[in-house]
């Protein structure tokens, strides 16, 4: 059983795929986050609070030139946490849990 | 949780790797755009002009190293990099067949859109977009057949495919938009 609760949510597992998807080592700016996945800056900074606090995201703060700049990327334990939590859903569909 | 509720949560997930698979493609979109545009002018207008082709294609380069810079302000992946490391080995063996000297000549022509057609197959497998590696079969394709069989209309024919991938570039990068 590896159901975690604050990947199940829909935008948060939707945001984890992304992130998942784009490697391991891979960070995207929260600009490009926030209009690729059609969210708003409020929801998507709510999602990403309560993913890095968990550890399942590292949130690095920068500059470029002189425009301050919000990076986002997937740790190890995300990685983890949302495969296991994939590999759940996938063994619920076939009809293997409850 | 039911068996439903799962299966829309695993569309969700889908969906999300999809978003992510899609996230170069607006730089994709400006690059095909760009050396759209330099087939275009290159085989169009100054098809036997080795200056002129060196500097579209120094142009070209520059201007493809600019929007990767660009695009890495915003996002920064494995395959990202890898497809920078592709294109710069790529940029390099062109430079290396410009300098052997003489004329661009349909020869060696096509040896240099062989070697655009496979940094485009490598883009698909670094990307892994069947699409993209597709796309780069069927130039490779498409350049042989042209060659042994229009070997005088070879030249207008490469404008043509230039000009078809700036329009495909624009429409892709503006559908990317939306």
């Amino acid at each position: 059983m590896a159901f975690d609760e604050l990947i199940h949510q829909p935008t948060r597992l939707r945001l984890v795929a992304y992130l998942a998807r784009l490697g391991p080592d891979a960070r995207v700016e929260f600009k490009k986050l926030k209009r690729d996945l059609g969210l708003t800056e409020g929801n998507l900074s709510r999602h990403l609070t309560k993913l890095e606090e968990a550890g399942y995201l590292r949130v690095e703060k920068g500059f470029v030139g002189r425009r301050p700049r919000t990076w986002v990327g997937l740790t190890g334990k995300g990685r983890d946490a949302f495969l296991a939590h994939v590999k759940e859903l996938e063994r619920l569909v076939k009809g293997e849990g409850t | 949780m039911s068996r439903e509720e799962a299966k829309n949560l695993l569309y969700a997930a889908r969906e999300g790797a999809a978003l992510a698979s899609r996230a170069l493609d607006p730089f994709l979109a400006r690059l095909l755009a760009v050396w759209g545009t330099v087939y275009a002018l290159g085989y169009g207008l100054f098809p036997d002009s080795g200056g002129a082709w060196a500097l579209l294609v120094v142009a070209g380069f520059a201007l493809s190293f600019y929007l990767g810079g660009q695009e890495a302000r915003h996002l920064r992946t494995g395959a990202g990099r890898k497809l920078a490391l592709l294109w710069s080995a790529f940029g390099l063996d062109l430079f290396a067949l410009m300098l052997a000297g003489g004329g661009l000549g349909s020869g060696r022509s096509l040896a240099i859109n062989l070697l655009v057609a496979l940094a485009w197959m490598g883009s698909g497998v670094v990307l892994e977009r069947g699409g993209i590696l597709l796309a780069g079969a069927l130039f490779a394709l498409a350049n042989a057949l042209f060659f042994a069989l229009f070997p005088a209309l070879y030249f207008p024919l490469l404008a043509g495919a230039g000009l078809l991938a700036l329009s495909f570039g624009l429409f892709w990068g503006i559908r990317g938009l939306r």
